[in-house]
Parts: C-alpha cells; sequence; structure tokens
C-alpha cells in the first residue's frame, strides 16, 4: 500500500503505548494494530480526528504516500 | 414459541444441511445402482454377442433390454451433475451452519451450480440431437417396445436459473469484496 501509516514514530515522539492510544481514542488495540502495519485499507474521519486530538498532530503527519513502483507494475 | 435461528448451530441452515445430507448419500447410491445396471447391460451384451460371460436370469436379461437401458446413461450423467450441485449446495449450507455466509468461497460454488446446470442442459439438447440422428438413419427400433420420437425442448426455468446463479455468485463475490474492506477500514 502506498499509503504508509507513521503511528510508530508519533507514540515514540509522545512517549505514549498503543495501550493507551487505544483507551483514549475508544478503538480496540486489534484495529489499532490492523493500522499500524499498513494492512488497513481505508481510515474513518472520526477516527483520523479522534488520532489527531490525542496525538495532537496533523493528519498529514499521521499519513503519508510513498510511490510503490512494484505495487504500480502488478495494478496495471 | 421460541423462534428458529437463521443461522448457526441448531438453526434453520443445520435443518437444511442436514437434509441436504441425506439427499447426497441417496444421490451416491441412486449412482451406485445406477452404475451396477450399467456393468449388467454391458455384460449381458457381452454374453450376447460372444457367449462368454456371466449368465443372468431370463427374468433379469428381460427387465435390462427394456427401455431403461436406452435412458441409463442420460439417466447417469443426470445423477452425476445432481450430486454435484448437492455437494456445493452442502458447501454453501456449511457456511450458514457456521453462521458467515459471506466467504468468497461460495461466489465461486454458486458459479458451479450455474455451471452444471448449464452442462445438463447442453448436453441433453446434444443426447436428443443424437437420439434424433441415430432414429433417422436406422428408424425406430420397434423390437425393443420403446417408442423413441425426436424431441426438442427448451427449459426456460433452467435457463433463468443459470442466468440467475450467475448473477448471484457476482453479487456475492462483490459482497464479499465489500465486507473484506469494511473488515479493514478502522
Amino acid at each position: 500500500m502506498p499509503i504508509q501509516v507513521s503511528l510508530d514514530r508519533m507514540l515514540l515522539e509522545r512517549r505514549m503505548s498503543l495501550t493507551e492510544l487505544c483507551d483514549r481514542v475508544g478503538i480496540t488495540m486489534a484495529n489499532l494494530s490492523i493500522l499500524k502495519t499498513g494492512k488497513a485499507k481505508a481510515v474513518r474521519f472520526s477516527t483520523l480526528e479522534a488520532l489527531c486530538r490525542e496525538l495532537d498532530c496533523q493528519p498529514g503527519d499521521l499519513l503519508s504516500f510513498v510511490d510503490d513502483p512494484d505495487e504500480d507494475a502488478e495494478r496495471s | 414459541m421460541a423462534r428458529l435461528k437463521t443461522l448457526g448451530p441448531g438453526s434453520l441452515a443445520a435443518i437444511l444441511k442436514r437434509l441436504l445430507d441425506i439427499l447426497y448419500y441417496l444421490l451416491w447410491a441412486a449412482l451406485g445402482v445406477a452404475s451396477l445396471v450399467t456393468l449388467l447391460i454391458f455384460a449381458v451384451g457381452i454374453y450376447g454377442v460372444t457367449g462368454i460371460g456371466p449368465s443372468l436370469p431370463p427374468e433379469l436379461r428381460d427387465l435390462l433390454q427394456m427401455s431403461v437401458v436406452v435412458a441409463l446413461p442420460f439417466a447417469i450423467f443426470g445423477l452425476v451433475a445432481l450430486t454435484f450441485i448437492v455437494h456445493k449446495l452442502r458447501n454453501v449450507a456449511d457456511t450458514l451452519v457456521q453462521g458467515d455466509p459471506f466467504v468468497p468461497e461460495n461466489a465461486g460454488h454458486l458459479r458451479s451450480i450455474a455451471l452444471a446446470i448449464l452442462a445438463y442442459q447442453l448436453t441433453s439438447y446434444a443426447a436428443h440431437g443424437v437420439l434424433g440422428l441415430l432414429l433417422t438413419l436406422f428408424g425406430r427400433p420397434v423390437e425393443s417396445g420403446v417408442s423413441l420420437t425426436p424431441e426438442f425442448s427448451v427449459n426456460l426455468g433452467a435457463w433463468f436459473a443459470v442466468l440467475a446463479l450467475f448473477v448471484l455468485s457476482e453479487v456475492f463475490r462483490e459482497g464479499t469484496r465489500l465486507r473484506e474492506e469494511q473488515k479493514l477500514t478502522i
């Protein structure tokens, strides 16, 4: 997936554990792990809003686009 | 009165699965009997031509030369197709009993059922065509006591079932994809 989620870096910078973020955002550990490992297909605005609020950041700080030539070739 | 559940163990789906199981084993039994009769007919044919082979009681030999002989190969093919369809339906019912029918495999099962009905219909037309050709070439075999007439009829119900199953399988495929996407939406 060319969209990368930098949740790990954000948590490290804020010295926050994944469990703590789960409690504060109200998302299960399983779902947050899916997001963290880049397996998620989509993110709801409400989830993004909660993450940005709790991590005190912008959506762009969490998500970034990295072009993957291999995946482009697979798609075409 | 307690309402019967639709999915899961002890539900309507479980009863349906049990009925399909019974039908499946009955079909296998019928297929076994039909194959045995075909073998006997073959043996009688060989015995009639060469004089070598098992000698059957005259009553059984007469029975084997009756009208059932002509229809038997087609009946066996029909039984095979029906057994295959029931087998696929059992697989679908199994996912219902497990409580999750929206799995990618079910789209494939529905498509296989559609293909089986399609194959059965096409074979039926081919069989009628061959029969018609044989009757035209060799005349009616009156001595066997069978009134054979070449007929051609289109089973619209079966063709609609094929179309409906193809459409349903695509709906299932798309539904499964959407559910998978929903599952991975955080």
